[in-house]
């Protein structure tokens, strides 16, 4: 009976790590996405600023260069965040809905689930970082709105609005760029955790296989 | 689902797997092993006795012993705790 509600337990606590897991590489899809939208539009619209104005070139040619590093960054992100998301969905495929799973489901689970992240460590790292890039790029985008806002500003409220409202996005996309680093790193260091304890597990088992 | 496991794992998921008898071929595409790999694991889960070989016609069929037990419970029960002795991941 104990050993029934403890697995039931473990049986939940997967479930309900899968989801957040789900959840969190469904928002770095979308982040990517979006990010990959926003820096395609800064570097169409600084093209044209470009061909229309010299005034404030540096400015333009840099939100240029921050515009294609972006987009160079969310396109990978994209592809690593899609590749994560289509191997973590052929495990809850299985699933199938399933409740009260027995014990050898929920370790074939767990095994599934350990070898996930054995192979996609790297790439969950190098996701971590490539979003705290695009995060930096993304205030620094802000940054420079403000200050092509504040130099061309001519008291128009209407030729404002826009130029806010792209400073926003930029902060918004600047912070998810740093939230979602910090979600994958929790997630890492639980299955940190696990790998070092599933160490232990191996010797545990090489011993009882030289004893038998 | 071609991901990294550990050796134990591979053979858990053998012994869970062959059960009911299973021919070679069945058990490389079911743990995903190529049959160089699979072929040493199941050569070396029969020397240790967890995998018994019987011949059904030409075709060799191996099939989980008692004497696995052991192992199977054990591994289940040492991924069980890990799971549920470890840091919960929340968004």
């Amino acid at each position: 009976m104990e050993m029934d509600l403890e697995l039931t337990n473990t049986e939940t606590k997967i479930k309900k790590e899968m989801k957040h897991f789900m959840a969190l590489t469904i928002m770095s899809l979308a982040f990517g996405a979006m990010a990959m939208a926003f820096a395609i539009a800064t570097i169409t619209t600084n093209v044209l600023a470009l061909t229309k104005t010299i005034s404030n070139m540096y400015f333009i040619l840099f939100s240029l260069v921050i515009g294609f590093v972006v987009a160079y960054f969310a396109l990978r992100y994209v592809i690593s965040s899609a590749e994560v998301m289509s191997k973590f969905d052929e495990i809850q495929e299985d699933e199938n809905g399933e409740k009260n799973l027995p014990s050898e489901r929920v370790t074939e689970r767990i095994v599934k689930l350990m070898g996930l992240y054995r192979e996609e460590k790297s790439q969950i790292k190098r996701m971590i970082l490539v979003s705290k890039i695009a995060g930096v790029c993304f205030f620094a985008n802000a940054l420079i709105q403000t200050i092509i806002v504040f130099i061309t500003f001519n008291s128009g409220m209407i030729e404002l609005i826009p130029s806010v409202g792209g400073i926003l996005v930029s902060l918004i996309m600047g912070l998810v760029g740093f939230y979602l680093p910090s979600s994958f790193h929790k997630y890492a260091i639980c299955w940190d955790d696990r790998l070092v304890k599933s160490e232990d597990a191996e010797k545990k088992m090489a011993s009882f296989m030289e004893e038998s | 689902m071609n991901n990294r496991r550990t050796q134990y794992e591979i053979y858990w998921e053998i012994l869970t797997y062959c059960k009911t008898p299973r021919s070679i071929t069945q058990i490389i595409q079911r743990c995903n092993l190529n049959s160089k790999i699979g072929q040493d694991h199941i050569d070396f889960l029969a020397s240790k006795g967890y995998l018994a070989k019987t011949m059904d016609g030409t075709r060799s069929l191996y099939t989980t012993t008692p004497a696995a037990k052991g192992y199977v419970e054990i591994f289940m029960k040492l991924y069980l705790e890990l799971f549920k002795n470890s840091p919960e991941f929340r968004l």
